[in-house]
């Protein structure tokens, strides 16, 4: 329960009064070897041995290509698409006399298709390159010529000293020499790093830190050994793009330039993921090429034999073909060749089966969507001025498909920002709040009123009103202490030394602006404290770097004064320490240690006399952590003089120490002075659940998805809270798996390490056969379980020999909570489940320890919280708030899903009608490979006349509203269970494909030919059966989609009606240009078709026969065997969706499921 | 009434204001519009068991009138077709008629006689049909010159036209290409009961095609002079434009069973009045199995005689007729069968966990 544990590690490394100089010393011994052969010579650019070491320039470029190498780089990214390449081939060889099609109609689309790409690619590119320039040529000060001079950013070398003031962002990588204050420190932001706005203090070196003038550097000279550039941030530097904020200025060495700097370093790609809707659509390709391979092949064949039967006997058969006279392509003599060949012809031909424009169109779908996920106004949260933000765009569908959320607790069901609740002082228990978690559980005991304090959590939510505003921070209210009323109190001694170590020990940073002070603080636990302490009239009001001054309401005159503290040293934090101390010297000249840690640590380190309230303390610490609250011990001790000198001394001498043990001579020194403590008492904070949580879990476990809480937390904690957040709930059974058990504590004590693992693998093992024994006995009572397992027994648990039964039992219950979990753990957890079940996982964290899981899981969502940007660096989608998960799931999720996979279907269905046609039309060619339609028909299909409408399905389709996706959280199983990109379902708009292709050729083919067509007696000819045909095609793809859109707007409309309408002025267009450039579209329309009645009979019937089998399908489907969704619908459409019951409770959300399951495999 | 003062004011209150209106203007709050909200006003069509059966009964009332209107249409068209390739062949060469066809010395007039069935109304359209012949061969078809046809300038472009491009001596033919080689050339002459019928070839090829496609200036040149001869000869003194049966013949036709409009009779046939056609058989679809016939028809609005058309849309509105019943009936019978909206929807049960 020490505040952040995560957090600590990496700021104290940051923080450190210490650190600059340890990180060296302690590197000593390696400087030389390997990766630590940096040589720096300060103020000594122009030294012949700096020369020689040729460091890079401060040039930066983050562009992924230069004007030079765009062309083919780019060319080549797109040409890794196989699709793409296979297009390419076919482009080249259509310039041969292969081609059944003019070579620039198969050109022309290709070049559309990926000269849009490479334009998205560029426009990237050229943001990336502007953002480079802007940096580049920022100026800053450098000292060159005995002055400090400007000079670009670019043109900084290793080894220059600058001049960086107040607000400006660091050129480089620094090494700090001197600032403003005397005792070189300086405070820097990592905002631009890591979004960490919180300020970090850096520390000069003291030979260095009297550099103050222009003049002092001219004598100055001096060689820095260090580590090789790397990625690891969190070292003694200031980094590049990190910001001088509360200091005037400083001087500092470059030591790392250009894309040595750290933050180049760290500049590296997210793993690309891929969604499994689009690892299937792959698969449906090949299924395509090789059909298409199939029919080629067939064709070929008839070909072959017809051709080959030209010549027999010296009688020419199909004499108007020349078959004496001919080329290899229709060789009689030679069929097998000319078969060979002209199944390379049918390759091409066919190759309308293959959607060309397929990936774009869904690239621009993403990208759309992703726009409407970053706009949406309900997933904005007020607060912190965040929307939700799609970092990727090629996951949305794969919202819609989640079946397990792996989740972080802190900062990501809670708000991280923690609030002093209570306080236990010198024994009696302060602090009438009513946390969250109380409420649950009173809840969860049905006595709502007999928990906590007497007063109820209604006095306490009116005590708010009485407030005026709520503090930040601070949510403690108890009339006994408050408004300076504690020096009433019995023990007010023991209250003021208390709220005096919350006020100084601590590495807070008060901010004083207008009157109002506020704290940058490194964790918020820790501002939690200082705030306390300033609303209970202990107001830290400034730090200097050897005291600090408190605001304190005086004991006896009841008025303020302010007090000074002398600060000796600061012990810090540190997660194996577990507490931190300072010494200070207070204006009555007495040495005093105080002190605050976890209560593992503390209480043994306790005088005799200092536990008084040893029992009373544990008992209230005890309740805290049941109640969900972050507690810690507050201790102090009085030092006499001599034994504070004999210490520091040592403790000096470890500080110096260059050995390798360096930090643990430190810890040693600081424990000898960190005991004999005096009990103070403890302190309770609230890291609040954030607005709504419980609730989204409640629809999210309605919608049927699996929640696993991964937590660091303790596991009674981790169980309170999960009844607070509804992951547990009342009547769900319980199997916790552990190792506390006493025959491994026995082992424990004797220290046998690997009698301890073995004993622990047996009764992990053992656990989890119990459990599943109990989750086998209970499945016809439909009891749902809960699984809850501690770290160490997750370490054993994730073993090879474990996992799998581990697995088992945890998938099959409905909630999951890790406690005590490692990042570690986390990320292998999640792996666990992704490569285990199979099924799509969602990670969802806000903080650096969350990394590894957000990047293992399927999706990553980063909670942009008060712990900086890492997670949502390395997130796919990043949000506010954890309620927002609901919508982004339920909602865009679903819809995203539903989008893409229709779209797909669509898509294909839309170029299986039109290239079977060909093949039909093939039929009656005896195979020659002559297309049935113009060229420029061909290559417009899939770029003018259908793939407006195929895109607007994907951006805009919705098959219920929003509202009504939040209101039936089932709909989401759709997604989880695949239903609408099954196989069954893709194989269904095949066939439909196919069906309709058959429809629209021998249709047409019967009702026109071979009789007059017209009046005039003009007969059908090959012009005007593929203008009728294609007709047909258009008017029949866009009216199925049409049919199987849910959503129609203007939009669709203008799409769907628009792309048929063009297709007619296409051809008016088109067939008035010269008869050498349309060939066989001239006048098609306006002189042989349009005129004829016939023309427009043979088009309705061709398209509403198509258009009949999905529309009885659909008809008698959403009828009879509806999905979710029509049900839905058909409640909106009869009204009855308006009569809302308002707290649908999850019942039995498994049996729904189930017989949703049977009714889908029944259909 | 002062000026300055009503600015100062303004400017004041923009000062005060101004912390919240920075925020307002830098906020990241997403701009409200329905259509970024995804919230435009939508008409949301779902198929109710209404709106099936209406619109299974409206696709039913509609075709079923056009169906029966086209298959009035297509009955009232006369049609006589005629086939000769076999007939047309002495019975001497019935066991090689390819012999018989590529022989010049055979005499190839043949004579045929048949009834006039019903009246026919002028105009009468000739047309020959063609079986098994495939003009839509990616090879044939290919193997034309458009810009040749189009202007005496570019006589020689005869690059696809191979193998019929050039002659022995490399001058360019014209018209060149195996479509305009292969060019039909039986002819039909008509007399009713002993009287000769004049037929008409105007306007039987397209006017685009006359006007734009093949020029007034392009004269047939080395036209069928190699030493196979494919099919009609061209009179070299006719402009290609004048030229209709190349014409109607380039026009490729897009199945193998085509019909040709070879001219028409611009008298009434009477019915049972005896028509004799006079038929030179010249053509040669015997190497390759292909029928030859003879059709005579009238027209329509529809156009010729074809009952599918009809047929089909009686059959398709009958089809949603059938459909609209047995929907109708099925709702009937089962009203609300297995997708019951209350048997899925999450109802308040009482035996929920926080109650």
């Amino acid at each position: 329960m020490v505040g952040g544990t995560g957090r600590g590690i990496r700021f104290s490394k940051l923080y450190s009064f210490s650190c600059v100089r340890s990180s060296f010393r302690e590197d000593r011994s390696q400087i030389g070897q390997k990766g630590y052969t940096r040589v720096v010579h300060c103020n000594d650019p122009d030294d012949p041995e700096a020369v020689q070491l040729n460091y890079r320039g401060n040039y930066v470029s983050t562009t992924k290509y230069t004007a030079v190498n765009f062309l083919p780089k780019s060319l080549f990214e797109q040409f890794r698409r196989v699709a793409n390449i296979y297009f390419l081939v076919v482009a080249c060889v259509s310039f041969s006399p292969l081609a059944p099609y003019s070579a620039l109609s198969v050109l022309a689309p290709l070049l559309v298709v990926i000269g849009a790409t490479m334009a998205k690619e560029a426009v990237e590119d050229w943001r990336r390159r502007k953002q480079d320039i802007e940096a580049n040529n920022r100026r800053v000060q450098v000292y060159r010529n005995n002055s400090f001079c400007k000079a670009k950013w670019k043109d900084l070398r290793v080894g220059d000293i600058v001049k960086v003031d107040k607000d400006e962002f660091f050129p480089a990588d620094l090494f700090l020499l001197s600032s403003s204050y005397e005792d070189g420190i300086c405070y820097v932001e990592t905002m631009n790093l890591d979004g960490e706005t919180n300020l970090k203090l850096k520390h000069a070196l003291e030979e260095t830190s009297s550099l103050q003038d222009e003049k002092s550097f001219q004598q100055f000279k001096a060689v820095i050994q260090c580590e090789d550039p790397n990625e690891d941030l969190y070292s003694f530097i200031l980094l590049r793009d990190s910001k001088l904020r509360n200091t005037d200025y400083i001087h500092g060495v470059v030591i790392f330039t250009g894309h040595d700097t750290k933050v180049m370093q760290n500049a590296t790609d997210p793993p690309s993921k891929r969604s499994k809707i689009e690892r299937r659509m792959d698969k449906i390709v090949y299924i395509l090429f090789s059909t298409l391979v199939l029919i080629s092949f067939i064709g070929s064949v008839f070909f072959g034999t017809e051709t080959r039967k030209d010549i027999s006997g010296g009688k020419y058969r199909r004499w108007y073909l020349r078959p004496d006279d001919t080329t290899v392509f229709y060789d009689p003599q030679r069929p097998v060749l000319a078969a060979f060949l002209h199944f390379l012809t049918g390759l091409m031909l066919y190759g309308y089966l293959i959607p060309i424009s397929l990936y774009v169109s869904i690239e621009i779908v993403k990208v759309l969507q992703s726009i409407f996920i970053n706009q949406d106004q309900d997933m904005y949260y007020e607060e912190t001025d965040k929307p939700a933000h799609a970092r990727t765009s090629n996951l949305n569908e794969e919202l819609g498909q989640i079946d397990t959320i792996l989740s972080d607790k802190t900062g990501t069901l809670t708000c991280n920002s923690m609030e002093f609740v209570k306080c236990s002082i010198a024994g009696t228990a302060y602090g009438r709040g009513m946390t969250e978690v109380e409420r649950a559980l009173a809840r969860r005991n049905d006595r709502p009123h007999e928990v906590g304090d007497a007063s109820s959590d209604l006095l306490g939510d009116g005590d708010e009103m009485d407030l005026g505003k709520p503090i930040k921070g601070f949510n403690f209210r108890d009339e006994r202490i408050m408004h300076g009323r504690w020096v009433n109190e019995p023990h007010a001694d023991a209250i003021q030394k208390f709220f005096r170590v919350l006020a100084i020990c601590h590495t807070a940073i008060p901010d004083i602006n207008e009157g109002e002070i506020s704290y940058e603080a490194e964790s918020p636990d820790e501002a939690a404290f200082v705030i306390a302490a300033r609303e209970l009239g202990f107001e830290f009001f400034s730090r200097k770097q050897t005291c600090i001054s408190l605001h304190e309401l005086d004991h006896e005159s009841g008025g303020k004064v302010d007090r000074t503290y002398k600060l000796l040293h600061v012990l810090e934090f540190k997660s194996s320490r577990k507490r931190m101390s300072v010494i200070v010297r207070n204006p009555e000249n007495q040495l005093l240690l105080l002190s605050k840690g976890a209560d593992s640590v503390m209480f043994e380190r306790l005088s005799k006399e200092g536990r008084m309230f040893e029992a009373q303390t544990r008992e209230h610490i005890r309740n805290y952590a049941e109640a969900g609250l972050r507690t810690l011990v507050l201790a102090y001790r009085d030092l006499d003089e001599e034994e504070y000198k004999a210490w520091e001394e040592e403790f000096s001498r470890a500080k110096t120490s260059v050995a390798a043990d360096h930090d643990a001579l430190v810890d040693a020194a600081c424990d000898k002075i960190e005991r004999d403590l005096i009990l103070l008492g403890a302190t309770a904070v609230e890291d609040k659940l954030q607005k709504g949580v419980p609730e989204c879990i409640d629809r999210l476990a309605q919608a049927g998805i699996k929640i696993w809480v991964l937590t660091g937390d303790k596991m009674e904690t981790a169980i309170n809270i999960g009844y607070a957040c509804s992951l547990l709930r009342q009547g769900m059974k319980q199997i916790v798996i552990t190792l506390d058990s006493q025959d491994i504590d026995v082992l424990r004590k004797q220290g046998d390490k690997e009698a301890i693992a073995k004993a622990s693998c047996e009764s992990i093992r053992k656990q989890i056969r119990e459990g599943k024994s109990q989750l086998i006995s209970a499945k016809e009572n439909s009891v749902s379980f809960a699984l809850i397992i501690d770290g160490e027994s997750l370490s054993f648990a994730l073993n090879k020999n474990l996992e799998k039964s581990f697995l088992e039992l945890a998938i099959d219950c409905a909630s999951v909570i890790c406690c005590r979990s490692s990042p570690k753990q986390k990320a292998l957890v999640t792996r666990l489940v992704k490569m285990g079940t199979g099924e799509t996982t969602l990670a969802i964290g806000d903080g650096a320890n969350d990394v590894g899981m957000l990047q293992e899981a399927d999706i990553g969502v980063g909670v942009s919280g008060v712990e900086g940007m890492q997670a949502v660096m390395s997130s796919d989608f990043a949000i506010a708030q954890f309620r927002f998960l609901e919508r982004l799931l339920l909602v865009h999720g679903h819809w995203c899903y539903r989008r893409i996979s229709m779209m797909i279907c669509y898509f294909f269905y839309k170029n299986i009608a039109f290239g079977f046609t060909l093949f039909w039309f093939e039929a009656y060619a005896s195979f020659s490979g002559q297309p049935a339609y113009n060229d420029w028909y061909m290559s417009f299909y899939n770029v003018f006349f259908t793939s407006l409408p195929v895109i607007a399905l994907g951006v805009f389709d919705q098959d219920v509203s929003a509202r009504l996706c939040l209101k039936y959280p089932l709909l989401y199983q759709e997604g989880v269970q695949n239903i609408l990109f099954s196989w069954p379902r893709i194989l269904g708009w095949m066939s439909n494909g196919v069906i309709s292709s058959i429809i629209i050729f021998f249709f047409t083919t019967k009702s026109i030919i071979p009789q007059a067509f017209r009046r005039d007696g003009q007969v059908t000819d090959f012009e005007v059966l593929g203008a009728t045909m294609y007709t047909s095609v258009v008017w029949a793809v866009n009216c199925q989609i049409a049919l199987s859109i849910n959503y129609f707007t203007w939009i669709q409309h203008f799409f769907i009606w628009g792309s048929i309408i063009f297709w007619y002025i296409f051809l008016v267009i088109y067939g008035s240009l010269s008869p050498t450039v349309s060939t066989t579209a001239y006048r098609v329309l306006v002189e042989a078709c349009a005129p004829s009645v016939l023309y427009w009979l043979a088009t309705l019937l061709g398209v509403i026969s198509t258009l009949l089998p999905y529309f009885s399908y659909r008809a008698f489907q959403t009828r009879f065997r509806p999905l979710y969704h029509d049900i839905i619908q058909q409640k909106r459409s009869e009204g009855l969706e308006t009569d809302d019951t308002p707290n649908e409770l999850p019942h039995r959300v498994r049996d729904k499921i189930q017989h949703l399951k049977m009714g889908l495999r029944r259909s | 009434m002062d000026p300055n003062g009503g600015s100062s004011s303004a400017g004041a209150a923009d000062g005060a204001s101004d912390p919240a209106a920075a925020r307002r203007r830098h906020s990241k709050k997403p701009k409200y519009s329905r259509f970024t909200q995804q919230e435009l006003p939508a008409c949301k069509p779902i198929l109710t068991p209404g709106w099936v059966i209406s619109s299974f009964i409206f696709v039913g009332i509609i075709f079923i009138p056009i169906g029966l209107a086209s298959l009035f249409a297509s009955e009232r068209v006369v049609e006589i077709v005629h086939r000769y390739d076999k007939d047309c062949v002495p019975a001497s060469y019935r066991n090689d008629m390819l012999a018989y066809i590529q022989s010049n010395e055979t005499n190839k007039t043949c004579t045929r006689t048949f009834l006039v069935p019903k009246q026919m109304k002028s105009p009468v359209y000739i047309y020959y049909q063609l079986d098994n012949f495939y003009q839509n061969h990616r090879r044939y078809v290919k193997s034309r010159s458009d810009k040749q046809l189009r202007s005496r300038a570019s006589e020689n472009d005869t690059s696809s036209c191979d193998p019929e491009d050039v002659t022995a001596n490399k001058s360019a033919i014209v018209p060149c290409g195996l479509i305009a080689w292969s060019l039909f050339n039986d002819t039909y002459g008509f007399s009713v009961n002993n009287t000769l019928l004049g037929v008409s070839k105007k306007n039987i090829a397209w006017k685009s095609d006359q006007q734009h496609k093949f020029g007034s200036d392009v004269y047939p040149k080395n036209f069928q002079s190699g030493g196979l001869i494919g099919g009609a000869k061209l009179n070299s003194s006719i402009p290609l434009s004048q030229q209709v049966d190349l014409i109607v013949w380039m026009r490729t036709a897009a199945l193998p069973t085509f019909r040709k409009l070879y001219g028409k009779i611009e008298v009434d046939l009477e019915a049972n009045s005896e028509l004799t056609v006079v038929i030179e058989n010249n053509y040669n679809t015997y190497s390759f199995g292909g029928k030859k016939k003879l059709v005579l028809s009238t027209t329509s609005w529809i156009g010729g005689k074809n009952d599918f058309l009809g047929i089909a849309y009686i059959t398709l509105g009958g089809l949603s007729l059938f459909l609209a019943i047995s929907f109708l009936l099925i709702y009937i019978i089962k009203p609300r069968p297995l997708g019951d909206p209350t048997f899925l929807s999450w109802n308040r049960n009482p035996a929920g966990h926080f109650n």
